[in-house]
């Protein structure tokens, strides 16, 4: 009998752990391969040769890269936008979410709509350049942070962890022992979400090191956060086959960089995200679907 | 009470709308007098730059330029999104003194021009302040007709690139422009004599030689790539230089990627058509179907870049392809490939004799390069600066590169000879296409066709593709009739293209590669297809519109 169950024991770990491996190299396999891509010479990858090990050896994307004089600066920015963004972000959303928490809010539900729209609408590029001009912000780092300072979607998953994971009996408790509303809010319902704050802080963090859009439209060129550094790298070496680029030839050559700055870029540019991640993850896991279930 | 709070604010409303409108009004300053202002010396001048150029700031040509006519020039350049962020500065009101290298398009002219963002230019090109575009404009009366909008005002100056078959000696009149036929096929020969095929020379021909490629797996018995790794044909989907466009000849036409519209087509006592509605054009995709069908074509032509492209030809996979060199697609194994002539069409049908290469029109002349806003003080300052712009010597230093730098010497007749690879490699280690791309200015610059004959030497990869198109592919150009790229149109009509063109070309590309794919339309579907291009795509709009303008053009030749 024992015999019996340790041997099932056995198959069904071999067949998790085979199931697992598929998976497993199932999502790692195309990191892996841009990894390899960025080493490779790129026609010989897009004619199918690169598998496993890098074919055609070198290493001219990342010298390319490497070489470029905005690469540290537009990587200090980006590690600027992105803490400031973050702590920004997450200072907005729970001093949103907490009062939109509040049963006894006056107009709750009103507030509620008037937060629901902005979800749904927006003012478009040029509107929302107007105002911020209007504003004076253009050229301004805040002109990254303020316009969607609140991310709603975010802010109603702060606000129904608040609700739902956060015992009443608790902040009453509080309030009987003679904490102030703010007292409350700081000794007691911040250290209880610390699981949604982290998932907050990952959000924003990765939103804010990706973001490279609105750093182009409203920063005028000056302090460039590494995504757009990247791409202006990239965009420097490309050009189309078309009329004017194939008069002179050498678009071949050209283009090789090219696609292989695509993969070193791509390399660069998430490298600092994947380091952070493992870090945040253990938050991550606990704190993703707390609000969201009992919505 | 109540009532007169109501008015009195509806009314201070109103007051606000209003003010608020005015201000984004602008006095309209095309009036038709020259503004004689002269004050201004400092320009704030907003535009694009070839993402490879070194900067404005540090050219010496324009620096020089500069200098010669007292005004600085204060720059903000992009190579990206260009067009979004002049956009927004144009909405926004925050306009530059100048536009430079954006290219508007002539809509975006008309509509600028009209609500007086542009300055309408006219009366300023008189030769007391424009005298070298003068002298152009008056040699060369289509350049006018060219840049001149339909309300009679010229709102940018004239930019565009000349170079034609003049450059390496046919008679003015006679040259045609190096874009007339953008796809050259090429076939490889190395193949062909093993299997002991020729060259062909109709489509019948070529179907033999590439099954042959096919059935012996050309690729990796003569190359040794892996087995199976022979592609008979390969090239893009109605792509530029690597379309499949250039095999169509055999039905008569070779509808390539066109400026004007795709699929225009003029035919040669000046009617105008669209040959994705005609039967030759159905005949041709149900042809090819079989072809595709068979496995000659490759299955990716409709999906892959020209990256994926050139790295399947570099490996020697490619039996058939299409580019403009062939040393630069097949890389290494070029030397075992040669042209492949337009072909006739099949035999035992009605195209067996058939072979016509449609050709296709240079790059226009545009008016979107260089535009002056109502911001500028004194235009004519800044009109100094670019009238000389249309010297042929200052132009070929903006386009390639300074004396001493790009250019090296001039020979006993006085043109300038260019730096040669080996001298690029010596002096600044990069080639010359490098050297040349570090001093490129977008701009109003004019390079006429005269400049290649007694100002400078053409490029030798343009001379060389150049003498290909007039010894080996003219010949096979019977009609050499094409749809004017210069010709101007109404606000109407710029209207209808404007709303019609996208609609049009995408359902024709869509269409085509389904019937490519597929097999080619049945009665019915074709019906229903042609009817679909003219009740909804507005094609019979679109040839009404390009008939009236292509009538006005030639009456006015």
């Amino acid at each position: 009998m024992k015999k019996a169950s340790g041997l099932s024991e056995r198959t069904s770990d071999i067949i998790l752990i085979v199931i697992c491996t598929a998976v497993l190299l199932l999502v790692a396999y195309p990191l892996y391969y841009v990894v390899v891509a960025s080493f490779s010479d790129p026609y010989e990858v897009y004619a199918g040769k690169t598998f496993l090990f890098p074919s055609g050896f070198t290493l001219d994307g990342y010298k390319a890269v490497f070489l470029n004089d905005g690469i540290v600066s537009g990587f200090l920015n980006s590690v600027k936008y992105t803490v400031i963004g973050t702590v920004f972000s997450v200072v907005m959303l729970y001093i949103t979410a907490y009062p939109m928490a509040q049963r006894d809010l006056p107009g709750r539900k009103a507030l509620s709509i008037f937060f629901l729209i902005t979800m749904y609408f927006g003012g478009g590029l040029v509107p929302t350049y107007l105002v911020v001009k209007q504003t004076h912000l253009v050229g301004s780092m805040w002109a990254l942070f303020l316009p969607g300072g609140v991310a709603v979607g975010n802010m109603i998953i702060v606000r129904n962890y608040f609700q739902n994971s956060i015992p009443r009996d608790l902040v009453e408790a509080a309030q009987i022992d003679g904490c102030s509303k703010f007292r409350t809010f700081v000794s007691v319902v911040i250290p209880l979400s610390m699981p949604i704050l982290a998932v907050m802080v990952v959000f924003s963090m990765v939103a804010y090191w990706n973001d490279w859009f609105t750093a182009l439209i409203y920063l005028g060129g000056k302090g460039s956060p590494l995504p757009l550094v990247m791409r202006n790298i990239l965009i420097k070496s490309s050009a189309t086959a078309s009329q004017a680029s194939t008069i002179s030839g050498g678009y071949a050559e050209l283009n090789k960089l090219t696609e292989l700055l695509k993969f070193c870029s791509m390399i660069v540019a998430a490298l600092p995200m994947l380091i952070v991640y493992p870090f945040v993850q253990k938050y991550f896991e606990k704190g993703f679907m707390a609000g969201a279930v009992k919505g | 009470m109540k009532k007169t709070i109501g008015k009195a604010v509806s009314a201070g409303l109103a007051v606000l709308l209003l003010t608020g409108c005015s201000g984004g009004l602008v006095n309209n300053v095309n009036d038709g007098a020259v503004n004689e202002n002269r004050d201004q010396t400092d320009f704030y001048i907003m535009g694009g730059i070839s993402a490879l150029s070194s900067g404005y700031e540090t050219n010496e040509v324009i620096a020089s330029l500069e200098e010669n006519t007292g005004i600085q020039i204060e720059w903000e350049t992009m190579s990206d999104s260009l067009q979004e962020q002049v956009n927004i500065r144009i909405t926004g009101g925050q306009l530059p003194d100048a536009f430079m290298g954006v290219g508007f398009s002539n809509y975006d002219l008309a509509r600028y021009g009209d609500d007086g963002t542009f300055l309408d230019l006219t009366p300023y090109l008189t030769p007391d302040i424009m005298p070298n575009l003068c002298a152009i404009l008056e040699k060369h009366p289509e350049i006018r007709a060219a840049i001149t909008q339909e309300d009679g005002g010229i709102y940018g100056l004239p930019a565009g690139e000349q170079m034609t078959t003049a450059g390496i000696g046919a008679p003015m009149d006679e040259a045609f422009s190096i874009f007339s036929v953008p796809q050259y096929s090429m076939i490889n020969k190395a193949w062909l004599d093993e299997l002991g095929l020729a060259v062909p020379t109709s489509l019948d021909e070529l179907h033999d030689a590439l099954k042959a490629f096919k059935d012996n797996d050309m690729s990796a018995s003569y190359y040794g790539n892996a087995p199976g790794s022979t592609l008979p044909m390969t090239t893009g989907f109605d792509e530029w230089c690597w379309g499949q466009n250039i095999f169509y000849s055999g039905f008569g036409f070779t509808n390539w990627p066109n400026d004007v519209i795709n699929d225009i087509h003029l035919t040669s006592d000046g009617k105008v058509e669209f040959v994705c509605a005609s039967d030759a054009y159905r005949d041709c995709l149900t042809y090819f179907h079989d072809w595709y069908a068979e496995g000659l074509m490759d299955v990716e032509m409709f999906s892959q870049s020209d990256s994926q492209l050139i790295a399947k030809c570099q490996q020697g996979y490619a039996g058939v392809s299409t580019w403009w060199y062939i040393e630069e697609l097949m890389g290494e194994y070029a030397k075992d490939y040669v042209f492949l002539p337009p072909l006739t069409g099949p035999k035992g049908t009605p195209y067996e004799n058939t072979c016509g290469v449609t050709i296709r029109p240079g790059s226009p002349i545009t008016s979107g390069q260089l535009n002056i806003t109502n911001k500028c003080q004194s235009p004519i300052n800044l009109l100094k600066f670019f009238d000389l712009w249309y010297e042929g010597e200052t132009v070929m230093q903006l386009q390639y590169g300074p004396i001493g730098v790009f250019f090296t010497g001039q020979d006993e007749t006085g043109k300038w000879l260019s730096i040669t690879e080996e001298e690029a490699k010596a002096q600044y280690g990069k080639s010359a296409g490098e050297v040349r791309n570090a001093y490129e200015t977008m701009g109003p610059k004019l390079i006429l066709a005269e400049y290649y004959n007694d100002v400078f030497y053409m490029e030798d990869r343009a001379i060389e593709r150049l003498t290909d198109l007039e010894q080996f592919w003219m010949p096979y150009v019977k009609d050499t009739t094409f749809y004017p790229v210069d010709c101007v149109f109404t606000g109407m009509e710029m209207e209808t293209i404007d709303w019609h063109k996208s609609d049009l070309e995408n359902t024709v590309k869509e269409q085509e590669g389904l019937w490519l794919k597929e097999g080619g339309p049945s009665d019915q579907e074709w019906e229903k297809y042609k009817e679909y291009l003219s009740k909804k795509c507005g094609m019979d709009d679109l040839i009404q519109v390009y008939q009236d303008a292509y009538d006005r053009y030639a009456a006015a030749q």
